[in-house]
């Protein structure tokens, strides 16, 4: 096989696995399958994931059975306001071995697992909330002044709750800008819901097939970050996202009136990369304008920052992206 | 190189061609489109442009200049080429292939990843007929652009524009064309009406002339040249002779219309009875008759002739004399005129001072012998008493049922009336039925000269007003 089709092999065996995960996990996961291609685009990009929905979508299921799809270890933490930064990371415990010396070892805790759940990441105090911080930008976690590297692929799926506010800790924005996506878990609708009676209460939940490990993961990890991309098109990414800064030239009308910061440099790479992903994972070499569009909300949704008069009339990141796009052209 | 770049270059090369030739057809188009219209807000004062410089011209020269300037500051760039790009991926549904392709195609090293999107590129645009995707398209100019530039011809055609009249005293040759002709109409238009042989003879003569003049047959110095041969020729035809036996010199233009109109609606009518009727009714008829005919009955009277010893055959003769001399005399006034008219025309006065060309029109329309009244003395004998500048004399208010008294010296001159200013008084005057007849009836040939009544109800309303003075001999 030449070069041409070794790559051409590549790009069809990303697709391949990545339509087999979608297979596979809507065996035990129903409705949600945008949600479940968007957290495979964030896994293979490298990124975190901050979930927002009430309790009870199958946020957990669908998490769990993404990890028994890749075989990647999985641990959940639920997050409360007594949780400590060591429940999350470990500790070190006073041991003793064979010959009766004591010493300090450590035991990992639940943030070293390959898919690690953050469930209602907003209830933990920020300290707690900060610990995670150095794991999902630094993939490594520092107890005792040690340093401790966190298997790969690892990737971080946070959930909040948005209605139940009370009591909880509002992430910082420097957290919330380490997502990668922000997504939206919706209501299922009425077929869903009876699909998802069917499913768990006539016999045993099925177990998954395995279809992909850690190294396929890598892999496509690599492969995405080499999809080439067009000057035009980063342009139009670009204009993108200054389209959201109220002070900068080229902003959208709502931008200037509503929003207060606009996204982050982390924006951007957030969106390339999620463009590539998904212009790779549907068998495309290059990158499209309408890659860039199809990722722009859950890239940017939560990188925006909008101002008391948007509160005040019920103007949302959604709308504020909405016009971003209308008011941006493709080529100027 | 590969096939697959070879193969992208020469389509890339074949889009930029074919979308460059396209701008290039745009541009041009638009620069058309506001040079014309440019133009035509420009033709109302055409007058600015050099003598001999057609306004056809204007848009020929901001054409180009307009074209260059677009070209100039915004030229093809590399930007254009993209959005060409872009249009080939959207028409194809390429998904950004075209763009991203060439892009790698510029780059000196390229990964594998890279090569693919260019194999996918050139494998899409193998059998594209770039000329099938970037059809013609014309801009909404090119729509617009046939209606103004007609617009713009017959605005030329027809000689629209404002004349400035600063600089040059001379008429413009549009305008000495255009008002020759005007005038020629009119005279022929009057000699037709009133029966002027030789006037209708100069005025087709001056006609055929601007035609030629129009029709670029006849060069300006040619036209002036013929016009005082024209106007000599109209000299040389006696324009100071009296008339031989009526005479009419000292006559305003209005007494001999009246005259004539008086003779005219004598002639229908039997002028006499028959001899059998006897010579009393023959007397009793006739000063009946020329008592509603003022201006006959005062040249009659002038000529001190028998009535009651007329015979029918001698006032017939008499009448077709008077009225051969009154044409006559009408025939030399309109020649004089025309005269007056060739020469204001040929030294170009008529362009002079601040009524520009109208002042031609207004000096020649209807009475040309007419003075201003606001300017110098008049140059026809007739209109105005004398040449000294004297005081204008007021005349006094008339009052209905207060006798008046005019002081004065009625000075050696032409002038048959005064002018009076008085409040009318209801139930107090009184104009007798012959008088009001010839005064419809003058009114009558007025309106039918002007043409104010349509052509087909001339003849009905010109019976009309004959009948009436049948019904009023008969009533006599």
């Amino acid at each position: 096989m030449d070069e041409l089709g070794e790559v051409r092999s590549r790009t069809a065996a990303a697709r391949r696995a990545f339509d087999e995960v979608k297979a596979e996990m809507g065996r035990a996961v129903v409705g949600h399958e945008e949600l479940i291609e968007q957290v495979f685009v964030a896994l293979v990009c490298g990124g975190h994931c901050l979930l927002e929905g009430v309790p009870g979508l199958g946020k957990t299921l669908m998490v769990r059975s993404l990890a028994e799809a890749l075989n990647l270890s999985f641990s959940r933490i639920q997050f409360t306001p007594d949780l400590m930064p060591a429940d999350i990371t470990g500790t070190h415990v006073l041991t003793e071995d064979p010959s009766g010396k004591r010493l300090f070892d450590f035991q990992r805790g639940p943030v070293f697992a390959h898919i690690v759940l953050a469930d209602e990441i907003n209830r933990a105090t920020p300290k707690t909330q900060s610990a995670l911080l150095e794991a999902m930008q630094e993939q490594s976690v520092t107890v005792g002044g040690k340093g401790h590297r966190l298997e790969s692929p690892f990737i971080v799926l946070a959930t909040q709750n948005p209605i139940e506010m009370e009591g909880t800790y509002p992430l910082p924005e420097a957290q919330i800008d380490r997502f990668f996506f922000k997504l939206l878990l919706r209501y299922p609708s009425r077929e869903e819901l009876g699909r998802i009676a069917d499913l768990t209460t006539a016999a045993e939940p099925a177990r998954l097939r395995k279809v992909l490990d850690g190294e396929g993961v890598l892999k496509i990890r690599q492969w995405v970050r080499e999809v080439p991309i067009a000057e035009p098109v980063k342009d139009y990414a670009v204009r993108l996202v200054l389209a959201t800064h109220p002070q900068k030239d080229g902003r959208a009308l709502l931008a200037g009136r509503y929003v207060l910061y606009g996204s982050s440099p982390r924006g951007l790479q957030s969106l390339i990369l999620a463009a590539k992903a998904r212009s790779l994972l549907a068998g495309r070499p290059n990158v499209s304008f309408e890659d860039i569009r199809a990722v722009i909300r859950h890239s940017l949704r939560h990188r925006i920052i909008l101002n008391l008069e948007a509160d005040a009339e019920g103007i949302t990141t959604e709308s504020i992206l909405e016009a971003v796009m209308e008011g941006v052209p493709e080529i100027l | 190189m590969s096939h697959e770049e070879s193969l992208l270059r020469e389509r890339f090369t074949a889009v930029l061609a074919r979308r460059r030739a396209q701008r290039r057809e745009k541009v041009l188009l638009q620069s058309f489109f506001y040079a014309v219209v440019a133009s035509l807000a420009f033709l109302p004062f055409r007058e600015l442009l050099p003598k001999g410089v057609s306004p056809l011209v204007i848009p020929l020269i901001l054409c180009p200049l307009v074209a260059g300037a677009v070209v100039r500051f915004c030229p093809w760039g590399n930007r254009d080429f993209i959005r060409a790009l872009f249009h080939l991926d959207k028409s194809l549904g390429l998904e950004e292939r075209a763009i991203t392709a060439w892009e790698i195609l510029s780059r000196d090293e390229k990964r594998l990843p890279e090569l693919v999107v260019l194999a996918e590129a050139a494998e899409r645009l193998k059998g594209v007929d770039v000329r099938v995707h970037f059809k013609r398209q014309l801009p909404w100019h090119a729509f617009f652009l046939p209606l103004l530039l007609l617009l713009f011809l017959v605005l030329v055609w027809f000689d629209v524009g404002v004349d400035s009249g600063k600089g040059s005293n001379v008429p413009h040759p549009d305008a000495l064309v255009r008002a020759l002709k005007e005038f020629s109409q009119e005279v022929k238009e009057r000699a037709l009406s009133e029966g002027l042989s030789e006037s209708l003879r100069v005025a087709s003569a001056m006609e055929e002339l601007a035609e030629k003049r129009k029709s670029g047959q006849m060069s300006e110095p040619k036209l002036r040249e013929e016009l005082s041969g024209l106007s000599r020729k109209i000299d040389h035809m006696g324009l100071g002779r009296a008339s031989s036996e009526f005479a009419f010199e000292s006559a305003t233009r209005e007494s001999l219309a009246d005259l004539k109109m008086e003779l005219e609606t004598l002639r229908p009518a039997p002028m006499l009875p028959g001899r059998a009727a006897g010579e009393k009714k023959l007397q009793a008829g006739l000063a009946g008759r020329l008592h509603s005919l003022p201006r006959l009955g005062e040249e009659l009277k002038k000529r001190r002739l028998p009535l009651e010893s007329l015979t029918q055959e001698e006032l017939e003769r008499f009448l077709g004399e008077m009225e051969q001399s009154l044409a006559a005399e009408l025939d030399r006034r309109s020649l004089r005129e025309i005269s007056e008219f060739l020469s204001l025309l040929i030294q170009g006065e008529a362009e002079r001072g601040e009524q520009g060309d109208s002042e031609v029109t207004r000096g020649r329309s209807g009475r040309l012998g007419e003075p201003d009244p606001h300017k110098g003395p008049g140059t026809l004998p007739g209109d105005r008493p004398g040449t000294k500048e004297l005081p204008a004399q007021v005349a006094p208010l008339f009052k209905p049922g207060v006798a008046a008294h005019l002081k004065g010296i009625l000075k050696e001159g032409s002038s048959t009336s005064f002018r009076w200013q008085g409040e009318p008084q209801a139930g107090k005057s009184a104009v007798g039925v012959e008088d009001l007849v010839v005064s419809y009836r003058r009114q009558a040939e007025e309106e039918l000269a002007s043409e104010r009544i349509p052509e087909g109800l001339k003849e009905a309303v010109k019976n009309y007003f004959l009948s009436l003075g049948m019904a009023e001999q008969r009533a006599e």
